[in-house]
């Protein structure tokens, strides 16, 4: 058993009760120390005790739950203390078993325990990081699924449609032509690049995931005055956005995170184009300009009494939002669709709520849909370990299309499996557990 | 190097059969210093082939040369007594090529018995052997019939299929361990009695025919190679003339007669109840799994040069013998044809090879060896590979030296026996180069500059091949360096000759100093072939480098894997069943996932 280690297991703040765990080397004799008597140190493993903690002359409820190695989180010796929160206590007792030789936590270092006791594969692991994180439903049930297993499922099913391949190659290499079938030409590159399909499909999850778990960006886009925000005070319910009838009112940037029920975004509002800089404006000029060019959506937003929408700022994914929507809708808007492809045209009245619904499910979709396609995220390591495989499957496609040989062909594709069956430099390294871990909160 | 101990009443290594794996056991034992004992059923049939009468093949070829450049007897025998050559394989790259012989059966049994009975060191007794005396875990004698005893420091079993060896043909069985061959009993019970257990394979072998009896017209010829390549890197050329094949096919009558016939079949009607060989098909097998198929290529191969048996390649069968005559009778060249000898399978006990250590030494007998078809593997080129690498072991132990054991990264055989007792077998055991890892650097060609070494240190060869393999590789090293070091229109030569399309011989014309470089022509080969797969050959060793750490993350020997708490069941069983000496070797482990590896190398490190 390692050296104890404690710290605070839920989040800091006005919590009813605030959870403390403490795991290793003599935990139950730190805690027992501090407990006024309470917690006897001969505890048996899953069982719970009310008693108290003493710390500097006063004396708080608490509650004492004890897990004895083997069969607890970290596989070692662990009691976790639940106090009153939003009191001094908690710190107090944080304190005091510091005082005492308790080491606080590193970040993840519970975790990483975890996982060195060999409770938890490193996809598991990082399935409870992601679940740690998660902020939104989506995400949370993405992580649910990782944790349990189904991304090796995946993984192994892609393994196993490789092996297929490779099996064949193989064959065309042991086997006289009479004994065996010959593998087709194009039936291999064909296989091969479907192989590279199912990994963009994963790849592509994870990456919406990620998005998804780091909020994507819209930028609400188009000329002063259009309404955009009032859009966005809308969305939010209360100013959040300056707004007036003078064009060029919003001279910073102001980015807010609405919440779509499933799916968070974060909405910037931009200075309208078009309007007289100053030079006090140029500076948020350009920072809009870099934030329109960042964005993973742009939402173009046109009064709907404007002749045209401006053209989008960039090639980035748009859609079109049609403010104003009280008044009759002139803009035409064919031609620009036919150019810019936007993935939604909404039609607005923020100022009574009007089609806000709309606008929010069509932003949802957005943000979730790629993620819906395949909801089991593929993160960190293991996307790594699957990336490294797609570069070994190109190489393989490349020099079979060059006709270089079923023997060239299979050394790529056995790199491929390689970096599939978790055999890749690094998994297994001090260094990956390092960084993997650093990125749990402390407590975890 | 040590000394054998003298003690003038018990032999050093003590043999036990003569077949191929047995023949290179002795021979290499012999070759150490070793007081070596050959005993065999039969002196007539030592280094017999009772099947194919061809030595080599994909993959087989590989292993041959590997024997020869570790100082083994295969390769020189097959130079001296093969009737047809064919370098396989030739259509595809030079790395995967492999050579293959027809030989004459009996000129080549008889060129092993010879060497056997002129080995200095090596003693060959006609003899049945049915017991052995184990005493404290350790074997100190051999017993043959009649109550004989020959005391030893090690004994190598390699009786092929004759422990208990059951023949069938359709409905009939009888006791043999081959063709017109009684048994070896006795053996069984006494290894089975410590701690050592058996199971049962079955192979089949397919009917011969009278040469008078067919009609060539209507077959298809086919030939030796031009030029053909010797297996032995001591063979400088071969002056032989050839004798050619024939090719016919099955029909659709053939498939008929075969499928009608399968409830009767000995493989099929339930007679043998034995697992067969995946690969090399019974024409029973073939006709279930590939029912689509009738046209079955069937190659039919004179047994010696001026023999009139014909064995033919492709109809392994252990039908009835009229469904093997009307079988015969329906393909194309064979309607008239005779059968001198029937097709039958036998089925035999073998050792599953997980029970030894790499050195193939018993893990339950200390000094008890087994090599061969004994061991679960088919094949002539597997069983000698065996043989040798059992003999070299057993003389080893028996003088007190470090065992020899090859990677998996030096030689195919590495590959063999690491599989075999890594994985053990529960089905004949065939070489595949797909089962190797660095399938393009353990090539046939170049199996010289990989283990001469070896054989020079155990005294195998005299010091002056590795000199001649060392100087030769020096001067391959130069030629690379140098076409890296040749600029061609701003790319080095080297890069230039990777080119698919682009051949050595068409740049020498370009390059005077190129030539002389490649006079010797094997460094000529081996340049051609390098050139080629350099950077190939560089990321299989890339990916040997990263096997070598797992490789290099030992197990300890009595580790208990039931205290790993999290291992998934299975991988757990067959991990304490496996007892693998690595992380690597672990995971090549079946059942094991690589959830286990990253389990297991947590427990290592605690």
């Amino acid at each position: 058993m390692s050296e104890a280690i404690v710290a605070r297991a839920t989040a800091a703040g006005g919590a009813t009760v605030a959870l403390i765990r403490v795991s290793g080397d003599r935990a139950i004799e730190h805690v027992a120390e501090r407990s006024d008597g309470t917690l006897a140190v001969d505890a048996p493993g899953q069982s719970v005790t009310v008693g108290c903690v003493a710390l500097d002359g006063c004396t708080w409820p608490a509650r004492f739950t004890v897990f004895r190695a083997p069969r607890s989180y970290t596989g070692e010796d662990v009691v976790e203390i639940a106090l009153p929160g939003a009191t001094p206590a908690v710190g107090a007792l944080l304190d005091a078993l510091h005082a005492g030789g308790v080491r606080p936590a590193a970040p993840g270092e519970f975790t990483r325990r975890a996982c060195v006791a060999g409770r938890l594969d490193l996809a598991r692991a990082e399935g409870i990081q992601a679940l740690v994180r998660a902020r939104d439903d989506a995400a949370r049930r993405a992580a649910v699924e990782l944790t349990g297993g189904a991304v090796s499922g995946r993984i192994g099913a892609l393994r196993a449609a490789l092996i297929d391949v490779l099996a064949d190659l193989e064959a065309s290499l042991d086997f006289l032509e009479h004994e065996v079938d010959p593998a087709e030409a194009d039936d291999v590159g064909a296989r091969i690049d479907a192989l590279r399909d199912t990994i963009a499909r994963l790849v592509r999850g994870a990456e919406a995931r990620q998005r998804v778990d780091a909020a994507p960006r819209i930028v609400l886009h188009g000329r002063t005055n259009a309404g955009k925000s009032t859009l966005l005070n809308g969305l939010l319910g209360h100013e959040r956005a300056a707004t007036g009838a003078t064009p060029g009112t919003t001279r910073d940037l102001i980015g807010a995170r609405v919440a779509l029920g499933g799916a968070t975004v974060v909405v910037f509002d931009a200075p309208g184009v078009g309007g007289a800089a100053s030079v006090g404006d140029r500076a948020a000029l350009e920072t809009a300009e870099r934030l329109r060019a960042d964005a993973e959506l742009c939402a173009v937003v046109v009064d709907g009494s404007d002749r045209e929408p401006p053209p989008p700022p960039c090639a980035t994914p748009c859609m079109l939002v049609v403010t104003k929507r009280d008044l009759a809708r002139r803009v035409p808007i064919d031609g620009w669709c036919d150019a810019h492809r936007p993935i939604a045209v909404v039609d607005v009245h923020a100022p009574s709520g009007g089609g806000l619904t709309a606008l929010r499910d069509a932003w949802r979709g957005w943000a979730v849909g790629a993620v819906a396609e395949d909801p089991a995220a593929v993160v960190g390591s293991v996307r790594a370990a699957v990336l490294a495989a797609d570069r070994a499957l190109a190489a393989a496609a490349e020099t079979w299309r060059a006709g270089l040989g079923a023997e060239i062909a299979v050394v790529h594709l056995r790199e491929a499996t390689d970096a599939l069956a978790g055999l890749t430099d690094g998994i297994d390294d001090e260094a990956v557990l390092d960084v993997v871990f650093a990125r749990f909160c402390i407590g975890k | 190097m040590r000394d054998f101990p003298t003690r003038d009443d018990a032999y050093d290594v003590v043999v036990i059969g003569g077949g191929h794996a047995g023949v290179e056991a002795a021979l290499a034992a012999a070759r150490l210093g070793a007081r070596t004992l050959l005993t065999s059923l039969s002196l007539n049939t030592i280094a017999k082939m009772p099947c194919n009468p061809a030595i080599g093949g994909l993959a087989k070829g590989q292993l041959v040369r590997e024997i020869d450049a570790l100082g083994g007897e295969m390769a020189r025998a097959i130079d001296a007594t093969g009737i047809q050559f064919r370098m396989l394989n030739r259509a595809k790259g030079q790395a995967v090529w492999a050579p293959r012989a027809q030989a004459d059966k009996e000129a080549y049994s008889l060129h092993l018995r010879n060497v056997c009975l002129r080995e200095p060191g090596l003693s060959v007794i006609e003899d049945a052997i049915d017991g052995l005396r184990v005493e404290d875990g350790r074997v100190t004698a051999v017993r043959a019939k009649g109550d004989v005893w020959y005391p030893t420091r090690t004994a190598i079993v390699t009786t092929g299929t004759f422990l208990n060896g059951l023949i069938h043909v359709g409905s009939t069985s009888y006791a043999g361990g081959r063709g017109g061959e009684g048994p070896s009993l006795g053996l069984s019970d006494v290894i089975a009695a410590n701690g050592l257990r058996l199971g049962r394979l079955k192979t089949g072998t397919p009917p011969r025919l009278a040469k008078r009896s067919i009609d060539f017209d209507r077959l298809e010829v086919q030939h030796g190679d031009e030029v053909p390549q010797p297996f032995s890197f001591a063979t400088e050329r071969l002056d032989v003339e050839q004798i050619p094949c024939w090719l016919t096919r099955t029909n659709d009558e053939t498939m008929r007669i075969v499928h009608e016939s399968l409830p009767r079949s000995a493989l099929f009607g339930g007679t043998v109840s034995a697992t067969g060989p995946r690969y090399c098909p019974s024409i029973e097998l073939k006709a279930v799994r590939f029912a689509g198929r009738t046209n079955h290529q069937v190659f039919l191969e004179l047994e010696g040069r001026d023999a009139e048996e014909l064995y033919v390649n492709g109809l392994s069968t252990s039908m009835p013998r009229d469904d093997q005559v009307a079988m015969i009778r329906s393909i194309v060249g064979l309607e008239r044809a005779e059968i001198i000898r029937f097709g039958y399978a036998v089925e035999y006990d073998y050792l599953n090879p997980h029970q030894l250590h790499a050195t193939l030494e018993t893990k339950a007998v200390r000094g008890l060896y087994t090599a061969g078809q004994v061991n679960g593997t088919s094949g002539y080129e597997e069983a000698a590979s065996q043989g040798l690498v059992a003999g070299i072991n057993a003389a080893l132990a028996a003088r007190g030296d470090e065992p020899f054991v090859l990677g998996r990264d030096e030689a195919l055989i590495g590959v063999l026996i690491d599989d075999l007792v890594t994985r053990g077998t529960d089905e004949p055991y065939r070489m595949f180069t797909s089962r190797a890892e660095h399938r393009l650097h353990l090539r046939h060609d170049n199996a010289d500059f990989r283990l001469v070494h070896h054989a020079v240190r155990l005294g195998l060869r005299p010091a002056g091949d590795l000199a001649r393999v060392d100087a030769r590789r020096a001067a391959i090293d130069e030629t690379m360096a140098w076409l890296r070091a040749t600029r061609s229109h701003g790319d080095p030569l080297a890069k230039r000759l990777a080119r698919p399309e682009v051949t050595l011989e068409s740049v020498v014309a370009d390059y005077p100093e190129l030539g002389p470089r490649l006079e010797d022509p094997r460094v000529a080969e081996q340049v051609a072939i390098e050139v080629k797969y350099a950077s190939y050959i560089e990321r299989e060793r890339a990916s040997v480098e990263r096997m070598r750490r797992f490789e290099s993350l030992a197990i300890p020997a009595a580790f208990d894997f039931t205290s790993v708490t999290h291992l998934s069941n299975e991988g757990r069983e067959m991990l304490t069943a496996a007892r693998p000496a690595s992380v690597g070797q672990a995971s090549r482990v079946p059942g094991v996932t690589p959830a286990d590896i990253s389990i297991l190398l947590v427990a290592l490190r605690r």
